[in-house]
């Protein structure tokens, strides 16, 4: 579905921020899980996936039976992306905001029409954010934007779906039913790659699960393969206990030691 | 929305017709009415009535409504796809290319349908020059054109005091400097017919990809990441509003303020949507234009600088707007 | 879907497109019809620029396009000005009932702020316009108005010459036309033959004072000191080699350098920068400012010297001669010059006291 090869790419020189030598596939219904430090290349990673750079070196290739899509305007119709902060400056609606989620659908000339309207409905709906709707996208709190742009991202009807931190400003409630909702989109077929800071998240939703540090993956595996005490000790420098809860099927947890 | 846009519509047309009725030299409604209809009535009465609405007023109507129309909507455009509330139409050099090309026109020749052509394509090649430069920076698209329109407008204004600086000051200085002040008092209905063929083509495109600066003012990497920012997309864009604002400044000089006041006025009424935004902001542009011209040539005995006005009259309405807006612009 | 708005925005463009047609169609050009000039009572004159202009026979109204012509028009047919494009200068302007009253109604050879339909409503039976860049455009809209061209020429003072005769071939006034061509006439070669005579060492070097400060200045070889060079004064301000227009800002320094022996005060704040540079330290070290060889250019009613220059020049040679060379032109009598200028041309018999304001020699 999605192949990315020897991928490079650096913001300035090799010492600045960036990423080189990244290999994986990705198929249907598989939630690709990156763990690893602030500024260890993930979000960057993301952004190339997205087109939003190009890349130095290497290809992406995406392919969904008939189609293969390598330029910015083809690949928008086939990727979601939910960037981690988004600085709104002028007061649109929340529902405007979704709505130019259909961007890539229409062709220049065109504005979006009922049918479009409907899509962006159904994706808020999906999201329960219902009630935000006719709000000002200026006025509401960061977890309840990060929100609508995952919204604009379903309403972009994507094959594939990159997430940047999807739940690193919502609250615990939110948190969970956001991963619900990674889990359910991923049982109907849909790819997904996200960003992640907590160990968590990649045990809940997880299929595979790569760690970066140094602009490289590190390790690939599944979650109980690369989460592990000594990995979390080599990337973050902090000692982890990785536990089973019984009472819970056996899932597994990481904790911190220290607090 | 569909009310505001409508009101703004009947208060432009209304305006329209006063506009016609007002003037220094006093002409009475009817004979005014039958000019504009074409009826034929008592011969001398008729030829100076014909002279004053045909020669002297029409022409400045319809300019002002063009240009006050042409800049708001590129004001209002450029402050969606730079992201930024404080860009006006001149962000790109256009203004300053105008005003060089058109020095150098009077320079070089008195012919005022060149140097309307000069100021039209130096304009574009200052633009031009501004986008060129902007491609070859590395990193943000955006904020790599702004900074390289800031130069491109700086070299351009100095170049427009070099050819001050050597132009005959009896013939050629005085009209280069108020050319560059801005006024609808020697517009002639040619001029307007050359303007609006780039003028309306594009107002039109711009109208017709409206939507589209709705997702390019979201953010930048959205609008890529959504395939709207595409290089293609930016320099048509570029393309259309260098294309309607130098026909303005071709025609009537260089004003400020609208461009940079009227899109948020336009904001305060219907919000941020493009496709409301646009419409709105022309209809405004041209109505205030239109007002203050009216102004220009009925206050006084002499005509008063236009450029001076809309600041003058502008700048309070825009603090009050600012002042009263609850929604923030941030 | 989409059809919606790609339609609505065709129809506003057909929409608006068909109205501007409609009016070009209304437009008098496209009636097919022309209005009857009545041809009996005009004449086609050849103006200044070299355009055929049908113009009343008899011309009792005129307005003009810049403040030369205003002023050249006053001093030949005053009676015939029914608006000035430039003001009256000074206080007191020295102008009698009935043109103080005239209106300022501005034109577009100086400040661009004349108003077509002002100029029309004053039913003038001419317009002289200075400015031939533009000229047609402005004639188109004046109508059936004669826009008719007066080129007072680039080099102002050398230059009245044709100006002078063509007003009164114009306007019916060849007696008044003819003795301002005289005293004009007059003026120049005897200045002319003053200063020719005065050997280059003693010519006396001048620095003009402009300016709220006194240290801007028009440079050697501007338009605005050309009386000053053919009075014979060297302009100190060197500065550059361009003609035309533009002052330029020097240091007192720099005039320290220089050592002018005279210097000139422009129009403007006169009297504070007389004071201001008399009561100064730095400007006291001046040889001229010692002296009090400080002079004040004369504006009532219309400026002596520049800003703008015009045909006030022509008393300001006979003025700016004598006080450069008061020994040599001793024979002059200034005052008999002055008063004769004011009584023929300006309309106004200048008492003592009015003559000795206007030369500011009441200090």
């Amino acid at each position: 579905m999605l192949q990315v090869s020897n991928a490079e790419y650096y913001y300035g020189d090799k010492s600045g921020g960036g990423f080189t030598g990244i290999n994986f596939t990705l198929q249907r219904g598989e939630i690709f899980c990156i763990l690893g430090p602030n500024g260890c290349g993930k979000t960057t990673l993301l952004k190339c996936l997205a087109g939003i750079f190009p890349l130095d070196n290497g290809t992406i290739a995406l392919s969904d039976q008939t189609t293969t899509a390598t330029g910015i305007g083809a690949m928008s119709k086939f990727i979601g992306y939910v960037p981690q902060q988004h600085q709104p400056i002028f007061p649109f609606s929340v529902f405007d905001v979704v709505l130019a989620g259909r961007a890539p659908h229409l062709q220049v000339w065109q504005s979006p029409g009922a049918a479009d309207r409907e899509i962006a409905e159904v994706a808020i709906e999906s999201l329960g954010i219902a009630h935000l709707q006719n709000k000002l996208y200026t006025h509401i709190s960061g977890g309840e934007r990060q929100l609508v742009i995952f919204a604009r991202a379903l309403a972009q009807q994507p094959k594939l779906l990159l997430l940047d931190e999807p739940a690193s400003h919502l609250d615990f409630g939110n948190q969970i039913r956001v991963l619900h909702l990674i889990d359910k989109l991923a049982a109907d077929g849909m790819p997904i790659i996200m960003t992640t800071h907590f160990p968590n998240h990649a045990f809940s939703v997880a299929t595979r699960v790569a760690l970066m540090k140094h602009g490289r993956f590190l390790e690939t595996g599944t979650s109980e393969q690369v989460v592990t005490e000594a990995n979390m000790e080599k990337v973050y420098g902090v000692k982890v206990r990785v536990l089973d809860i019984e009472s819970m099927d056996n899932r597994k947890i990481c904790v911190p030691l220290y607090i | 929305m569909r009310l505001k846009f409508i009101l703004l519509l009947i208060i432009l047309a209304v305006l329209f017709l006063v506009s016609f009725m007002l003037g220094k030299y006093p002409l009475a409604i009817t004979d005014v009415f039958n000019a504009l209809t074409g009826h034929v009535f008592d011969g001398s009465k008729q030829e100076i009535t014909d002279t004053v609405v045909f020669q002297i007023r029409l022409p400045r109507i319809i300019a002002a409504i063009m240009v006050g129309a042409c800049l708001a909507i590129s004001g209002a455009v450029y402050q969606g796809f730079f992201r930024n509330p404080l860009v006006s139409p001149d962000i790109l050099g256009v203004s300053s290319g105008a005003g060089f090309g058109a020095a150098v026109g009077i320079l070089v020749s008195g012919n005022g349908a060149f140097i309307q052509l000069s100021a039209f394509v130096c304009a574009f090649i200052a633009v031009a020059a501004a986008y060129g430069i902007s491609k070859v920076v590395k990193g943000n698209a955006t904020l790599a054109l702004v900074l390289s329109g800031m130069a491109i407008a700086s070299l351009f204004a100095a170049l427009i005091s070099l050819v001050k600086y050597v132009a005959d000051p009896i013939d050629q200085l005085p009209n280069i400097t108020y050319w560059l002040m801005g006024s609808f008092a020697a517009v002639r209905n040619n001029d307007l017919l050359f303007a609006a063929v780039p003028m309306v083509s594009g107002i039109t495109i711009l109208l017709l990809v409206r939507w589209r600066l709705n997702v390019l003012a979201m953010g930048d990497e959205e609008a890529k990441a959504l395939g709207v920012s595409t290089d293609k997309f930016r320099l048509l864009i570029v393309v259309c509003c260098t294309l309607i604002t130098a026909s303005a400044v071709c025609i009537s000089g260089i004003i400020g303020w609208v461009g940079l006041i009227i899109p948020h006025i336009g904001r305060s009424l219907v919000g941020p949507d493009h496709k409301k935004l646009l419409p709105v902001s022309g209809l405004l542009g041209a109505i205030y234009l239109l007002f203050i011209d009216n102004i220009c040539r009925n206050m006084l005995q002499i005509e008063l600088p236009i450029g001076i006005l809309t600041a003058i009259i502008g700048a309070p309405f825009f603090i009050f707007i600012l002042a009263r807006e609850q929604r923030g612009w941030f | 879907m989409q059809i919606a708005n790609w339609k609505k925005v065709v129809v506003t463009v057909i929409i608006i497109v068909a109205v501007g047609a409609v009016i070009y169609y209304h437009s008098p050009n496209n009636r097919g019809q022309q209005p009857a000039v009545a041809v009996s009572e005009t004449r086609v004159i050849t103006d200044m620029f070299g355009r055929q202009v049908a113009v009343p026979k008899s011309i009792n109204r005129v307005l003009t396009g810049g403040p030369v012509e205003t002023q050249m028009v006053y001093l030949i047919a005053p009676e015939k000005l029914s608006g000035l494009s430039i003001e009256f200068d000074g206080k007191p302007p020295f102008v009698n009932p009935p043109y103080n009253a005239l209106p300022y109604v501005g034109g577009w050879g100086g400040t661009r702020s004349g108003n077509y339909e002002t100029f029309i409503a004053s039913h003038p039976d001419v317009i002289m316009d200075g400015v031939s860049a533009g000229i047609e455009d402005r004639q188109k809209k004046f109508g059936s108005i004669p826009v008719v061209g007066v080129d007072c020429g680039k080099d102002l003072l050398l230059n009245y010459q044709p100006a002078i005769e063509f007003l009164g071939r114009l306007l019916g006034a060849e007696p008044q036309a003819q003795e301002l061509s005289k005293f004009y006439k007059e003026a120049m070669s005897y200045v002319g033959d003053t200063v020719a005579a005065i050997p280059a060492a003693s010519r006396v070097k001048v620095y003009c004072a402009e300016g709220k400060n006194g240290l801007s200045t028009d440079p050697k070889g501007a338009w605005h000191t050309a009386l000053l060079d053919y009075c014979g004064g060297i302009n100190v301000a060197d500065v550059t080699a361009k003609t035309g227009h533009g002052m330029v800002d020097v240091s007192l320094e720099q005039i320290l350098l220089w050592d002018p022996d005279v210097i000139v005060i422009g129009r403007g704040a006169q009297e504070q920068l007389y004071k201001q540079i008399v009561n100064d330290k730095s400007w006291n070290k001046l040889r001229a400012v010692k002296n009090r060889n400080i002079i004040i250019r004369p504006v009532n009613p219309i400026s002596w010297f520049a800003s703008p220059p015009g045909p006030g020049q022509i008393i300001g040679m006979y003025w700016l001669v004598h006080k450069l060379y008061p020994a040599q032109t001793a024979q002059l009598d200034l005052n008999a010059k002055i008063r004769e200028f004011y009584a023929k041309f300006l309309h106004y018999q200048l008492t003592d006291n009015e003559l000795a304001e206007l030369l500011n020699e009441q200090r």
